[in-house]
């Protein structure tokens, strides 16, 4: 009788192949990505037959600071299981409004960042509980809000097409300037510090497990007492402020406010949390994204030695998050929903 | 283990029996959870078989294999002498194996008669053949629903209209017209009225009598006895014997089941006094101490009376709730075990406000031991455990928020038989603490066993009370059907919504092109009254010329929607783009300039990127936005690297499709094709078996639709319209532009197109007409801006809010309707 208690125990990795434990380290850290990287960082250098920090890696981190910035908020929505497609509107958002009030304006900086971040929350919030409340498709309604918030902003007011940052937010993100006698550029340094509260806001704060908890499991995470609906409302609110601030910044590196200088973003800072490997559904980090950032930026790097325009940038990225995708993340059968 | 083997049925006993179909051994392992170790049985021409066995046993796996949804790791099924193995539900059916599925399955948006030939038509041709004639389906349809509701519904009325009886007796009835060999009733009875459950089993009789078959899935003894000539049992995977009617009595069925283990264990083991009343409404008074059952048959509302329950209590009362679906309302499957523990309770793991992973440890360990969860390190995924150590992990979670009440709502469904002793010692424990438990429960032994009292259910409400002293196996079966004669038709009849309330959302959610067809009209006269030439024969062409791009774009995004599944295509208008791109580039610019050509080459074009979409989507699982936002991306870049400046050129035709061809508006005439098309494909199987798998999935798959198949072609459609909007927007402009801006907005354009013309993002319902109107009254707003002189950016903002009312109206309506036809 009781032979009939026994539970059969968790089967042991034991025994595995080589190429399945590295599918399962892969599954625990970006193994792939960084490998990847390196090996591009050295293409781009062997193509110049230049190593050094100037010429190779100060232009990569910059540019990757930007775009990881931006991609941080698409890195939350994405854990919950959404997709935000307002990314571009917020960066124009902050992008323009800093560079006409400050520009133009001569508002106090301080005054014009809190209206750019409530603009943000109120925008990224109000999306955010209305894909939950209504379950709807949150590419729509993200999409439809960007047109909102450009819309309004420079109907009402086409002065902010014409202004430009403050000196020192351009020195802040000029790849010449040093942070405090070290020679990182000081957005990079910036990016670093941030990237940083992003992780440990993630991985070990209530608050950010509950992100994952409610992308795991929406129903599960209702059930256990996390409300699902305050957790979409504040990851979209916080992707909205990211993206702003990411605009913000690019009110100093870019010259001038312009409406699409958020489209070089959204779609490449998709491709950067997807190629890093976060994946709907809380499977993923921001360090990832970070990594993603990288890969995509010194990818734009091998295309230029190449001479390759622009454009062929885009069908690799779609290339590439087809492949990464194909990897882990995909969906479950149909014979298994039955 | 003792030695309960009963008589096996020796092969040569068939005499005049023929076998009709023949399992041996059997297995089917998922991930490390063995459903099926190593089943066997015989079922013969003419017989009425019983499967019997504990949640979990193995049953539904075996069903689901017979059904061909899943394939054996090992074993053998014969069917009338030859080895079979089904590739999917469709050759199971066309093998002569009809199954019933536990839930209850119908598509609701379509008619009665349209849910029960669901899955017998190919692609595009009806299946013909005798008794399939429209005239014939429809009066089958009719004998086979009567046979099994006493009266026939209205085969035209949506299946969401009917009770769930009803329905299930669709379900029932589209199996039977199949004219199967063998019929696998899994637990198809539990949703049905005890009137309609006998002409069931006249039903199944009939079926016996012809020389078929009913392999019969049921929890209740009752209906085994009623019906069935030979019982099957399963234990933990293993068909552990087969019994003859005769053989067949309660207490070996049960014995059998168990494993000899006498579930039902010293009863008389002293319970403590119960103490205070932590719990009071709904007539019950729940005491400290207490462990509560809600019994019943499946479906009288025990399961909205427990989950009402954590509602109910006040605020100082903490409440633990344990659900009933594992892996949809209680595991973080991609989480590991500490964190799917820690989930209610995430705040006592924080020091100065960060997670400490010790601190959490420490106190998942507690909780392992008393528990006895098996597992090797608590960072694993949680998919890593046995079922019963999954449900060992959430019952822990529960604890750990240190509740007063605990509520479970079948926590031992599915789950090995050592698990449940675990389960239930800890249950005892936790009472004899002091904590109130009430537990649903779908076995009657656990209410023998463990509770204190037990409520039963009938018809939604708590009909009886029993106490320890009264509680024995006749009197909670008894108590189950109530007095006899209780379950009346009436009250069935009773449940079903007045016809005529709510009408007109109902009229609206099967018409739905009708509401952007008014909203067409009205900003026609407000176009109109702003702007009086709007009316003038040349600006109806050049309207025309203008509204075809949108139009098609609108109307090539719905197809992909419509078949549901979170099906939609964002690549549409990089599509059309780069098909212009084609025209213009590769075409007229190596002066081909035949419509000949062109037409053809820009409509496959389209189809082909559509398909490879489809492929993608349905074949390769990839989430439709991640795959065709991929696809957006490469599109987008081969349209821009092929044109990096927009490329001109036209030719003679396709300056008048521009403007006019034979006096007619070239955009008219674009736009009229995919409707025309759209219209010849609806009196094929193929619109009407797309907008099923969008109504629901598992539905039309079981049925036998080839969903994925089904799902590409629609994707393949919309890609060849697009082919037809790149024709367009060539005729228009007279050449390519792929520039990002000039493309995102009819991205935006099309899905709010769709939205406003009423079809359901969620798929199942919609057309290409009322995304046709939707584009439409996008294009006259913007058109109604631009006479007010309203700057574009304003504009671009009107169309975001718009596409926000849309997509919300959409949705509204579409449960509204729902709810209006329930």
């Amino acid at each position: 009788m009781t032979t009939l208690t026994q539970t059969p125990a968790p089967t042991r990795e034991r025994g595995l192949s080589p190429i399945a434990r590295l599918a399962g380290l892969q599954r625990r850290l970006p193994l792939l990505q960084i490998v990847i990287l390196v090996a591009l960082v050295l293409y781009v250098g062997n193509a110049d037959g230049d190593y050094s920090w100037n010429d190779l890696l100060a232009p990569i981190l910059l540019q990757a600071s930007f775009l990881g910035i931006a991609a941080a908020g698409q890195t939350l929505v994405i854990l919950v299981g959404g997709l935000d497609f307002s990314i571009a509107a917020y960066i124009v958002a902050g992008n323009l409004l800093v560079t006409h009030l400050v520009g133009n304006e001569h508002w106090n900086f301080g005054a014009v960042a809190l209206l750019v971040a409530a603009i943000c929350v109120a925008g990224g919030g109000f999306s955010g509980w209305l894909c939950h409340r209504f379950k709807l498709e949150p590419l729509v309604i993200t999409l439809a809000m960007s047109s909102i918030v450009v819309g309004v902003l420079v109907g009402s007011n086409t002065g902010l097409l014409n202004g430009s940052g403050p000196g020192w937010l351009q020195s802040f993100t000029n790849q010449t300037s040093d942070t405090f006698g070290l020679p990182i550029p000081p957005i990079v340094a910036f990016w670093i510090l941030l990237a940083a509260a992003i992780t440990v806001v993630l991985l070990k704060t209530p608050l950010g497990r509950r992100l994952y908890l409610a992308g795991a499991g929406p129903k599960s995470a209702d059930l256990a007492g996390v409300s699902t609906r305050r957790v979409w409302t504040a990851a979209y609110a916080a992707s909205a402020l990211l993206a702003g601030l990411a605009g913000v910044l690019l009110a100093g590196f870019s010259t001038g406010g312009d409406t699409n200088v958020g489209n070089s973003y959204l779609f490449p800072g998709l491709a950067a949390v997807i190629v890093g490997g976060t994946m709907m559904g809380g499977r993923g980090d921001y360090l990832r994204t970070c990594l993603g950032a990288l890969i995509v930026t010194t990818l734009n790097f091998v295309i230029s030695v190449n001479n390759l325009s622009a454009s062929a940038a885009n069908v690799v990225f779609g290339a590439l998050i087809l492949l990464v995708v194909a990897l882990y993340g995909r969906e479950r059968r149909l014979r298994d929903r039955v | 283990m003792d030695t309960m083997t009963p008589t096996e049925p020796a092969p040569s006993t068939a005499n005049a029996t023929t076998l009709l179909l023949t399992v041996d051994g059997l297995a089917k392992s998922f991930g490390p959870t063995k459903a099926l170790r190593s089943c066997s049985l015989e079922l013969r021409g003419g017989e009425v078989h019983a499967l019997m066995g504990e949640n979990g046993s193995g049953k539904s796996t075996l069903v689901k294999i017979l059904a061909g949804v899943h394939r054996p790791d090992a074993g053998r099924i014969e069917l009338a002498g030859s080895v079979v193995s089904p590739r999917g539900p469709r050759e199971a059916i066309a093998s002569g194996v009809a199954t019933v599925f536990q839930e209850v399955q119908c598509v609701a948006q379509q008619s009665v008669l349209d849910n029960l030939w669901l899955g017998t038509d190919g692609v595009l041709r009806r299946a013909r053949g005798a008794g399939l004639g429209p005239e014939e389906r429809r009066a089958r349809a009719g004998r086979v629903l009567t046979d099994l509701l006493g009266t026939c519904p209205d085969l035209d009325a949506p299946a969401g209209s009917l009770s769930l009886s009803e329905r299930q007796a669709v379900a029932i009835a589209r199996s039977l017209l199949r004219e199967p060999e063998v019929l696998i009733l899994d637990e198809a009875t539990s949703a049905l009225d005890v009137a309609t459950r006998d002409r069931l089993f006249a039903a199944c009789r009939a079926l016996t009598a012809r020389g078929g078959a009913v392999l019969f899935i049921s929890h209740r003894m009752d209906e085994v006895e009623q019906i069935a000539e030979r019982v099957t049992v399963l234990r933990s995977g293993e068909s552990v014997g087969t019994l003859e009617k005769h053989e067949a009595d309660i207490a070996t069925l049960v014995h059998l089941m168990t494993g000899g283990e006498a579930l039902v264990q010293s009863a008389a083991a002293e319970r403590p006094e119960p103490g205070a009343v932590v719990l009071e409404g709904h007539g019950l008074n729940l005491r400290a101490g207490e462990i509560i059952g809600l019994a019943g048959l499946e479906g009288q509302g025990q399961d909205h009376y427990l989950r009402s329950l954590s509602k109910l209590a006040d605020a100082g009362t903490r409440v633990g709730y344990v659900a009933r679906d594992r892996r949809e309302e209680s595991i973080f499957p991609p989480l590991s075990i500490r964190e799917n523990f820690t989930a209610s309770t995430l705040g006592q793991d924080a020091r100065a406000g960060l997670i400490s992973t010790s601190r959490a440890r420490a106190r998942f360990d507690a909780y392992r031991e008393r528990l006895k969860i098996r597992l090797g390190r608590d960072g694993d995924a949680i998919t890593t455990l046995s079922g019963g150590n999954q449900q060992k992990v959430v019952i822990a979670r529960a604890l750990a928020g240190d509740p007063q009440v605990l509520l479970l709502n079948d926590p031992t469904r599915g789950i090995d038989i050592g698990a449940k002793h675990d389960v239930y010692a800890l249950l005892r424990d936790l009472a004899a603490s002091g904590m109130a438990i009430v537990m649903l429960s779908t076995e009657v032994d656990e209410h023998l066993e463990l509770m204190d009292r037990v409520l039963v259910f009938r018809e939604g409400e708590p009909a009886a009370e029993l106490d320890r002293a009264s509680l024995s196996r006749s009197a909670l079966v008894t108590e189950f059907f109530g007095p006899a004669g209780a379950q009346t038709p009436e009250a069935e009849a009773q449940a079903r919504p007045a016809a005529d309330r709510g009408a007109v959302v109902r009229f609206l959610a099967e018409h739905t092109w009708v509401v952007p067809a008014v909203l067409t009209v009205g900003l026609l006269i407000a176009n109109v009254v702003v702007q009086h030439s709007f009316l003038a024969w040349h600006s109806w062409i050049l309207t025309f010329a203008e509204l075809a791009t949108p139009g098609l774009a609108a109307m090539a995004s719905t197809p992909a929607i419509l078949g549901g599944g979170g099906g939609i295509d964002i690549s549409i208008a990089p599509l059309f783009v780069m098909v212009s791109v084609v025209i213009e580039v590769m075409l007229l610019g190596n002066s081909i300039t035949s419509a000949a050509v062109i037409i053809p080459v820009a409509v496959l074009v389209g189809a082909a990127v559509g398909a490879l979409n489809g492929v993608l989507i349905n074949y390769g699982r990839y989430q439709a936005v991640v795959a065709t936002l991929c696809m957006n991306f490469i599109l987008s870049g081969l349209a821009l690297g092929y044109a990096p400046s927009p490329a001109s050129g036209t030719s003679g035709w396709l300056t008048s499709l521009g403007s006019t061809v034979a006096g007619i508006p070239g955009g008219l005439i674009l736009l009229a094709i995919p409707l025309i098309a759209w219209a010849l494909l609806a009196r094929t199987p193929f619109v009407r078996t797309l907008c099923a798998v969008g109504g629901s999935e598992i539905t039309a798959y079981t049925a036998g639709v080839n969903v994925p198949l089904i799902r590409t072609l629609g994707y393949t459609l919309g890609g060849a319209i697009a082919g037809l909007a790149g024709i367009a927007i060539t005729a228009q402009l007279h050449q390519a532009e792929a520039d990002t801006g000039f493309v995102t907005p009819f991205i935006l354009m099309a899905i709010a197109a769709v939205a406003l013309g009423g079809t359901s993002l969620g798929g199942g319902r919609g057309g290409l007409l009322g995304s046709l109107l939707g584009a439409a009254v996008i294009f006259l707003i913007e058109n109604l801006l631009g006479a007010l002189h309203i700057s574009s950016f304003w504009s671009q903002a009107v169309y975001g809010a718009t596409l926000i009312a849309a997509v919300l109206f959409a949705a509204r309506t579409a449960t509204l309707g729902k709810k209006a036809a329930r």
